[in-house]
C-alpha cells in the first residue's frame, strides 16, 4: 500500500515496507530522492506514539483525522500531514492548487472590523478581518490571492467556528 | 474561621482556592456554566451549582445568581479569585447587603483603586511617585492630540476601567495617534464595557516589578517581596519570578514601603499588588493596584514559603497577618510560566480545542496549578491560561534549570500551547542575565525551528500509520495500543 503526503507544499510517497509488532520499516520518496527509515513505534488509545530510532527515544502524537490532515507533534515541532492513498491522490489532480479561497476562523468569536471589502484585491496571508475571541483581537488572513468576490459577515456579527466568513477568487 | 465558602470562578483559581478551604477545614461551594458542568473545579468542590449559559456575562459575571447560590447553601464568605467579580465594587456592595462576607478589600478602597485615573489621583496625595500623564479620562480628539503632545511621546494609551494589559496601547507619534486611540476604546468597551482611555508617558526599557502586599483590619500591613513580570506579550504576563533579579536592596525596600503606604492611603485590607513600572536607573513609579489576588501570586509563596490564600481567609475571617515584616524573607527563587492555549509562531492565535493528553511534571521544587485533566476541552469563551507551572530552587541558575527540565516534561497535545516559546525565553541571554525589560519577547522575535528531514519523514509515516491499513477491520497502530501487546509478551516471558 503506497500513500501520497504532503507536508504544506511538500509531497512525499509513503510505503509500509515492513511491520513486525512495534517494528515499522518505510520507504519515503520525495523529488529529491528516495529514503528508507526504521523505528519502533509503540502507541496509546490517545494518540501517543512513543518512538524509538536506533535506540534513541522519543515523544510524539499524531492527531485525529482533519480536512487539512493530522497533526503531528514531534520534540522540535510540529507539522500537519495530509495522507491519501496515491490512488485517490492520483483521482483529486489539481484539487487544492491554488489555496482554498475560503476565509474561516477555527473558533467562534465575534467580528470587530472588516479589512477588505467586496472587490478589494487581497495577498496570501494578507489580514482581511478581526474576530475578537478568548478576549482577544485575531487578524484572520486570506490564504490565497485574488480579489473579494463575496463577503458573508459584517462587524459585530458573532461567527461559529468553521464558518466561512468570506470567499476570495480570481 | 468560616464554616463555608463559595468561590466565584472557574479553572486553576477555583481549584487552588478550594485546596486552601479543603487544609483549613472549610467547605466549599462551587458554580459553573453550563460550558463548564464537567470542569475540574465542580468536581473538585463539595457542592456545586449551575449559573447560566455559557458567556461569562451570563454567568460567572451575574452576581445576583451568585448571591442567590451563596444565600441557598449557607456560604458564610465568597472567594472571587481573580478576573470576573474580583475588583467590582458593586458587587462586594451587593454581598455587604446579603450578609456574606467578601475575601477581599471593601467596596471604598476597590473603587479608589479600580478606576485608574482616580488611583493615580489618591496615590499622588499620599506622596506615591506616578508616571506622569492625565488624570482623567480623554474626552476629545482635540485633547487627546493637546495632551500626548504635551506629555510627550512615545505615549501609552490605557482603558481607565481596565486591567490585565487589555486594551494598552504605545504610540510613538503623531500620525498613529488617532487610529491607536479607536482601537483601545474599541477594546476597552468590549472588555470593560467603558470606553474611557487616558494617556500616560512611556517609559522606554521599563521593567514592570510589582509588590505583594497583605493588610488585616487590625491596622497591619506587610509587603510579601516583589515579582519580577517583564515577560510579557500583548501587555499581558508570561514568566514570572520572584524575588525579581538584580534589584539593590535598597531598591526592594523602598518599593515595598511605598506599596504599603499606597495600600493605607485607602484602607486597604486582604491580598493586594501594586504594579510598578522600573526604569534603568531603579526609579520606581505606581502604575494601578490590583485590588484581589494576582495570577503569580505562587511565586511568591514558593519563594517565601507562604501561602497567601490561606492568609486570605483568615484575614476575612476577622484573623491578624499570620507573618511578621520581619520573617518575609525570600528563602528560595521561583518562576512561574503560564501556560497558554495559543500559537505564538502564529500571532499568538487562541488554539482553543480538546486535550487529548495532558500530562504535567513532577518532581522536587516543581508545582503545576492547573484546573484541566486529560480529556477536558480548552473553550474559546473564556481566558486561555490553561495552567502555571511554577518551579523553585535555591538559586536562580537552579530554578531556571529545574524549570528546562519541567517544560521538557510536560505532555499537551490536542491543541497549541507556547511550551516551547517558554523554554526558548528561559533560554535567552538577557533572561539568564537576570538583566530584562518588558521589551525582552519583542526582541527576541521566536520563530520555531524549522522541524529537519529526518522528522518531517517520520511525521509522514506516523500519519500514515495513523490511516490504517487497507483492511477495513484490521487494527492500526493508533487505536490498538501495541503497550499491551508488549506487555503480555513481556508477562509470558517473565520479565515484567
Amino acid at each position: 500500500m503506497r500513500w501520497v503526503t504532503w507536508i504544506d507544499d511538500e509531497k512525499a510517497t509513503v510505503e509500509i515496507v515492513a511491520r513486525d509488532g512495534a517494528l515499522v520499516h518505510a520507504k519515503i520518496e520525495t523529488p529529491s530522492g528516495t529514503r528508507e527509515v526504521a523505528f519502533e513505534v509503540r502507541a496509546t488509545p490517545n494518540g501517543e506514539r512513543f518512538v524509538r530510532v536506533a535506540g534513541a527515544g522519543r515523544e510524539a502524537w499524531v492527531g485525529p483525522a482533519t480536512a487539512d490532515g493530522r497533526v503531528v507533534d514531534l520534540a522540535g515541532g510540529h507539522v500537519t500531514v495530509k495522507v491519501k492513498r496515491e490512488l485517490d491522490a492520483w483521482l483529486a489532480v489539481g484539487d487544492d492548487a491554488a489555496g482554498s479561497g475560503a476565509v474561516t476562523v477555527a473558533m467562534p468569536g465575534r467580528v470587530v472590523k472588516v479589512l477588505s471589502r467586496v472587490g478589494d484585491a487581497v495577498v496570501k496571508g494578507q489580514p482581511v478581518l478581526i474576530i475578537e475571541a478568548m478576549k482577544m483581537e485575531n487578524e484572520v488572513k486570506a490564504r490565497r490571492a485574488g480579489h473579494v468576490r463575496v463577503l458573508h459577515v459584517a462587524e459585530g456579527d458573532s461567527v461559529e467556528g468553521g464558518k466561512v466568513l468570506m470567499e476570495v477568487g480570481d | 474561621m468560616f464554616r463555608k465558602i463559595l468561590i466565584a470562578n472557574r479553572g486553576e483559581i477555583a481549584c487552588r482556592v478550594i485546596r486552601a478551604c479543603r487544609a483549613l477545614g472549610i467547605q466549599t461551594v462551587a458554580v459553573y456554566s453550563e460550558a463548564d458542568a464537567e470542569a475540574l473545579h465542580t468536581r473538585m468542590a463539595d457542592e456545586a451549582y449551575c449559573i447560566g449559559p455559557p458567556p461569562s456575562r451570563e454567568s460567572y459575571l451575574v452576581g445576583s445568581k451568585i448571591l442567590d447560590v451563596a444565600r441557598q447553601t449557607g456560604a458564610e464568605a465568597i472567594h472571587p479569585g481573580y478576573g470576573f467579580l474580583s475588583e467590582n465594587a458593586e458587587f462586594r456592595k451587593a454581598c455587604d447587603a446579603a450578609g456574606v462576607a467578601f475575601i477581599g478589600p471593601s467596596a471604598e478602597a476597590m473603587h479608589l483603586m479600580g478606576e485608574k485615573t482616580l488611583a493615580r489621583r489618591t496615590v499622588m496625595a499620599a506622596g506615591v511617585p506616578v508616571v506622569p500623564g492625565t488624570a482623567d479620562p480623554i474626552q476629545s480628539t482635540d485633547e487627546l492630540v493637546r495632551v500626548a503632545r504635551e506629555v510627550g511621546y512615545p505615549i501609552m494609551l490605557k482603558a481607565a476601567a481596565g486591567g490585565g494589559g487589555k486594551g494598552m496601547q504605545i504610540v510613538h507619534a503623531e500620525a498613529e495617534l488617532l487610529a491607536a486611540f479607536e482601537g483601545a476604546q474599541r477594546v476597552a468597551r468590549s472588555s470593560f464595557g467603558d470606553d474611557s482611555v487616558y494617556i500616560e508617558k512611556a517609559i522606554v526599557g521599563p521593567r514592570h516589578i510589582e509588590v505583594q502586599v497583605m493588610a488585616d483590619s487590625h491596622g497591619n500591613t506587610v509587603y510579601i517581596g516583589n515579582r519580577e513580570c517583564s515577560v510579557q506579550r500583548r501587555h499581558q504576563k508570561v514568566i514570572e519570578e520572584a524575588p525579581a533579579p538584580s534589584l539593590a536592596p535598597e531598591t526592594v525596600k523602598a518599593m515595598g514601603e511605598m506599596a504599603c503606604q499606597a495600600a493605607a492611603a485607602v484602607g486597604y485590607v486582604n491580598a493586594g499588588t501594586i504594579e510598578c513600572l522600573v526604569d534603568q536607573h531603579e526609579n520606581f513609579y505606581f502604575l494601578e493596584m490590583n485590588t484581589r489576588l494576582q495570577v503569580e501570586h505562587c511565586v511568591t509563596e514558593e519563594a517565601f514559603g507562604v501561602d497567601l490564600v490561606r492568609a486570605q481567609l483568615i484575614i476575612a475571617s476577622g484573623g491578624i497577618i499570620p507573618w511578621s515584616q520581619d520573617e518575609l524573607v525570600p528563602k528560595k527563587h521561583a518562576i512561574e510560566l503560564r501556560l497558554y492555549a495559543e500559537d505564538p509562531a502564529q500571532g499568538y492565535q487562541p488554539s482553543p480545542g480538546p486535550l487529548h493528553v495532558y500530562r504535567p511534571p513532577r518532581g522536587p521544587g516543581v508545582r503545576v496549578d492547573d484546573g484541566v485533566v486529560e480529556g477536558d476541552t480548552v473553550s474559546s469563551l473564556y481566558d486561555p491560561m490553561v495552567a502555571k507551572l511554577i518551579v523553585a530552587a535555591d538559586t536562580r541558575a537552579a530554578a531556571i534549570a529545574r524549570a528546562h527540565a519541567a517544560l521538557r516534561e510536560y505532555a499537551v497535545h490536542g491543541i497549541r500551547t507556547n511550551l516551547p516559546l517558554l523554554d526558548a525565553i528561559l533560554g535567552a541571554p538577557a533572561f539568564v542575565a537576570g538583566r530584562y525589560t518588558t521589551g525582552l519577547l519583542a526582541e527576541l522575535a521566536w520563530q520555531p525551528e524549522p522541524l529537519t528531514d529526518a522528522d518531517k519523514d517520520l511525521a509522514r509515516v506516523l500519519a500514515v500509520l495513523a490511516e490504517g491499513a487497507p483492511q477495513a477491520k484490521a487494527p492500526d497502530v493508533a487505536s490498538k495500543s501495541t503497550w499491551a501487546q508488549d506487555g503480555l509478551r513481556r508477562s509470558l516471558a517473565g520479565v515484567v
